[in-house]
């Protein structure tokens, strides 16, 4: 996708997102005191200028001459895809097994979509690495960690 | 010298003081000497322990950290040509080629001393300018502190944009984003449906730590199988410490850059990249050999690096005085303070004097260890360029996660994390600068509570921005700040023309 593309997709969708945040602004409750700006105020203020400045940037994409030659993008993007994916599935999973089962899994997942290829790495570092991080907080430092909620 | 500064002295050289200090400094050059690991990474990873450590303890490895991430980023642009953080790269120019004529050794010794100078002056303008200007700053009313932190965000704004409207937008999602939960001045739940959790308001730390860490570790996913592994050099680096003649030579540039680098520093949102490229610039202008810059030129390695790292003293001024962060990492470090309960402005100097000079001082014992431990243990520190990213960055993926939940032992705040790593892709995707946005997340309350303290005093009446002399200062300077960049490229219109 052109610049001048993304930058009128980004200016569209944050129209819309002001024009949202403008209707939740209006029905603010109106709670003050005597002479002085409502909790409201401030989110007007930037409704106003949200919307202005997006359509100033949709107004910019527009005047922007198209590209002649579209750029291909040479990125594979599967394997950013696929870490997202797998951080995400991370932290859904992560309240319910707790913060050392879930990273192991986690861990060699990722090791695979970085490339990696050696399968002791795999097993030393997934393990290793949590291993250490959890008694190393957990322990040493005594910061809690995610729990597991089905073992409570 | 006084009580406090005497007590803030003796705080900075508690055992463990030093050895946080020690520590962030050795983690601060490792992480800036591996390309696509910024010193904000390096914070993420320190982060959680900063939550259970005392607060000069957390300062001391936060700030260890800074300045070592500054330094350590022109090993990786000196031997590799890789630049390890944005500031690295006004260093690579003539760090890289000396590498190639096989004085890498040399190259190095001039950075690592030229960033020690850097370091070191900012530091005493650290000590000198803070407190002076922290008392001026005691005279500022609610009308010139809103003026003053609109002030920083123009600033942020036009510096952190190629695309002013991109930078300007990007603030002002901030600003949105910090509405959420209650409002400052009434308590009144906004934006908030229904949800206990939003209540008191998403916490920038856990935005930070999405929208830096996730991006980059995508962006790592991308380049991991293109990036080849370029060799370090094998035959040793040979002397380190800068001969008679490359110290003579590197004395005029390493004073610009140090001068130029604490006054950029100051200026809110610019940052060492561009210290580092007008000390380069300044320093091959007043050369008596400018034909030898991008060659290999001993000066054109000495003004970059001691003008980034200058930056980091500089960017703690305005941090310290008036709590408006300079670039991420001060945005971070006020984080840092506000989790222990400290607030950084003026008050910081009335009420934790003490306090406030053990960040000084901790600032001149991290410069001080940089230098001791990059001279003495480059050689092994090197080695770390050739760390597999496959191991880092699945550990920073988990460490963002120990950071996020440890904030408030919530859950909530890994999702809103993830959720800000999402923003942060898409910003990139737009090629939308991400600093004006974590920059309003720190300063956005601040911005509506003085607006709307000052119109409530006034009475609805905004002319009390523009009758207070420091106010209508702020206000010329934000109009200036955002037309400069609009004058900047009418001039290279007319130039071209």
């Amino acid at each position: 996708m052109s610049m001048k593309m993304k930058n009128m997709v980004a200016a569209l969708f944050l129209i819309g997102f002001g024009l949202i945040y403008g209707y939740h602004s209006a029905h603010l409750p109106t709670r003050t005191l005597p002479n002085s700006p409502d909790p409201s105020f401030f989110p007007w203020l930037l409704t106003v200028i949200l919307l202005f400045l997006s359509s100033v940037l949709l107004f910019q994409s527009l005047k922007q001459p198209s590209p002649k030659t579209e750029k291909k993008n040479k990125f594979k993007l599967s394997e950013p895809a696929a870490g997202l994916t797998v951080f995400f599935a991370y932290i859904i999973i992560l309240p319910w097994f707790g913060f050392l089962l879930v990273s192991i899994p986690f861990f060699v997942s990722m090791l695979i979509i970085y490339g990696e290829r050696r399968k002791s790495w795999w097993i030393i570092f997934s393990l290793g690495i949590p291993l250490f991080l959890f008694i190393l907080f957990q322990y040493f430092f005594q910061i809690p960690l995610p729990r597991a909620e089905l073992f409570q | 010298m006084n009580e406090e500064i005497l007590a803030g002295l003796m705080q900075a050289i508690q055992l463990s003081s030093l050895m946080a200090t020690g520590i962030g400094a050795l983690l601060g050059l490792v992480v800036g000497m591996i390309p696509g690991l910024t010193i904000s990474a390096g914070i993420i990873i320190v982060l959680p322990l900063t939550f259970v450590l005392s607060p000069a303890i957390s300062i001391a490895l936060l700030l260890g950290l800074y300045a070592g991430g500054m330094m350590g980023g022109s090993f990786s642009a000196i031997l590799l040509n890789i630049p390890g953080t944005p500031s690295a790269s006004a260093t690579a120019l003539d760090g890289y080629p000396l590498t190639v004529k096989g004085e890498a050794g040399r190259a190095l010794g001039v950075s690592i001393l030229a960033s020690f100078v850097g370091g070191i002056f900012s530091f005493f303008c650290l000590y000198f300018i803070a407190p002076s200007l922290a008392n001026l700053a005691l005279e500022f009313r609610t009308q010139d502190l809103f003026s003053l932190v609109f002030f920083g965000l123009t600033v942020i704004c036009s510096f952190a944009a190629k695309s002013l409207i991109k930078g300007l937008l990007s603030g002002v999602i901030g600003l949105i984003i910090v509405t959420v939960g209650q409002d400052p001045v009434m308590g009144t739940a906004r934006f908030t449906f229904g949800d206990a959790n939003m209540l008191s308001g998403i916490h920038f730390l856990t935005a930070m730590i999405g929208l830096f860490a996730i991006p980059q570790m995508m962006e790592s996913l991308l380049e991991i199988r293109q990036v080849s592994n370029k060799p370090l050099p094998g035959a040793g680096f040979g002397r380190i410490f800068p001969k008679f003649s490359d110290l003579k030579a590197m004395r005029f540039p390493a004073a610009i850059g140090a001068f130029v680098g604490t006054f950029i520093g100051i200026l809110p949102g610019a940052g060492g990249p561009i210290a580092a490229f007008i000390s380069y610039d300044y320093a091959k202008k007043i050369s008596s050999k400018p034909n030898e810059f991008g060659e290999g030129s001993v000066e054109g390695i000495a003004a970059p690096e001691a003008a980034n790292n200058a930056v980091t003293g500089g960017a703690l001024i305005p941090m310290m005085t008036l709590g408006i962060p300079g670039d991420p990492v001060t945005a971070i470090l006020i984080g840092a303070l506000l989790v222990h309960g400290l607030a950084p402005g003026p008050m910081l100097f009335l009420e934790q004097a003490d306090f406030a000079y053990t960040i000084i001082f901790s600032f001149f014992i991290a410069n001080v260890f940089n230098l001791l431990i990059a001279m003495a243990g480059l050689k092994f520190l090197v080695k770390v360029l050739s760390a597999p990213k496959s191991i880092l960055l699945p550990t920073i993926a988990l460490l963002c996660v120990i950071g996020s939940y440890a904030l408030r032992n919530s859950f909530f705040d890994i999702y809103v994390m993830f959720f800000f790593g999402l923003i942060g892709i898409a910003m990139r995707w737009l090629k939308m600068p991400v600093v004006p946005l974590l920059l309003a997340l720190v300063l956005g309350r601040q911005l509506e509570e003085h607006l709307r303290v000052s119109l409530t005093s006034s009475k609805g009446d905004i002319s009390v921005f523009f009758t207070s002399p420091f106010s209508v200062l702020f206000l010329c300077l934000s109009l200036v700040s955002i037309l400069w960049p609009f004058v900047i490229e009418r001039r290279k219109k007319l130039a071209t023309k």
